[in-house]
């Protein structure tokens, strides 16, 4: 007779005799040991699954159920906060713009047009629609991001 | 339809996943007082995130993953063991042997005895091992949950369910055959 087999194997045989490596089932029939560890397993598994299964002693639902507001009012309201939040930033950069518009006129004409003089007048248009573009692009992802890393926070 | 206010839809999903999250509460929580506000807190959880639901499991399995996470919070919170180091013993006490030995060779009313005082010593030896391990046989034997749905709830790799298992189950072996012993003697 070869050395026990490790409880591993028997509770492998005990939980998946289909998938298990013959010489385990084997030796399980020749040693009466293992045999004897392997009821042992099989009891204590029985034991187990006939445990009652614990119920809470409050009724869950009248609990829970008055405190749930439906989830619409509240995708609507997430709605209300971005374009609030949207409409806020692009009034502020209007103003900004409009007080010191001399300033900003400078500005450019100092800075930009110095640099885009050689660039025809479409070819910078272009130029600013896919800077505008990647902008935008990438502050949706960003927000996505940041509203992931919210629900995550909100799940745990 | 939960989504847009149906309370009753709720209910039902209440209804449905209620003795899951039990089993996780109950394992996983001992201080009966608390599992009340844990069991609130899970399925506010659940009906905060339930857009975000993605069909990727069973809504059963993503519910009692909320539950597993929130016990686990809570017991990270008061700072309580998660998990035990068992000590890896191979050879199976002889006396145990003995025992089981009898155990097989008596006739089917002192089986059913025998095994109502094992089920008795049970429950308090499953009270004794740590949260997780009592989690998980339970989640396996007693509400024969797979590996896989065993591993997304408790977010382990499921190499590590299957060896906490084992080790599980080696452990209460032990306990309880050496605690029947005493209990016959």
């Amino acid at each position: 007779m070869t050395k026990h087999l490790s409880d591993f194997d028997i509770q492998q045989w005990v939980l998946d005799k289909a998938n298990c490596e013959a010489n385990i089932i084997d030796h399980i029939h020749e040693c009466e040991h293992c045999k004897t560890k392997a009821e042992t397993y099989q009891l204590l598994f029985s034991v187990i699954k006939e445990q009652p299964k614990p119920a809470f002693d409050f009724n869950l639902s009248e609990i829970i159920l008055p405190q749930i507001s439906p989830a619409q009012p509240a995708l609507q309201r997430n709605t209300i906060i971005k374009f609030t939040i949207a409409a806020i930033t692009i009034i502020a950069f209007s103003i900004t713009s409009y007080l010191y518009k001399a300033q900003i006129n400078i500005f450019l004409k100092k800075y930009i047009f110095d640099i885009t003089s050689g660039i025809s007048k479409g070819a910078m248009y272009l130029l600013l629609t896919t800077a505008l573009t990647l902008l935008i692009f990438q502050s949706i992802a960003l927000y996505k991001k940041y509203q992931q890393k919210i629900d995550d926070l909100n799940f745990y | 339809m939960v989504l847009h206010g149906d309370r009753n839809a709720f209910s039902l999903i209440i209804k449905n996943t209620e003795t899951l999250v039990a089993q996780i509460v109950f394992k996983m929580i001992n201080i009966a007082e608390d599992r009340k506000d844990i069991a609130q807190d899970i399925y506010m959880k659940a009906f905060k995130n339930l857009s975000g639901f993605k069909f990727q499991s069973k809504l059963s399995t993503w519910i009692a993953q909320i539950s597993y996470n929130t016990c686990l919070n809570y017991l990270e919170k008061k700072k309580l063991v998660l998990v035990d180091n068992f000590y890896a013993d191979e050879n199976m006490n002889e006396d145990l042997l003995d025992f089981m030995n009898s155990y097989s060779s008596t006739n089917i009313t002192e089986n059913i005895i025998h095994k109502k005082q094992l089920s008795k010593i049970l429950v308090s030896e499953i009270e004794m091992l740590s949260p997780i391990y009592r989690t998980l046989i339970t989640l396996y034997h007693n509400e024969e949950l797979s590996y896989e749905e065993i591993a997304t709830i408790t977010e382990l790799p499921e190499g590590t369910v299957k060896s906490y298992l084992f080790r599980a189950r080696k452990k209460l072996k032990e306990n309880l055959l050496s605690k029947y012993e005493k209990e016959e003697l």
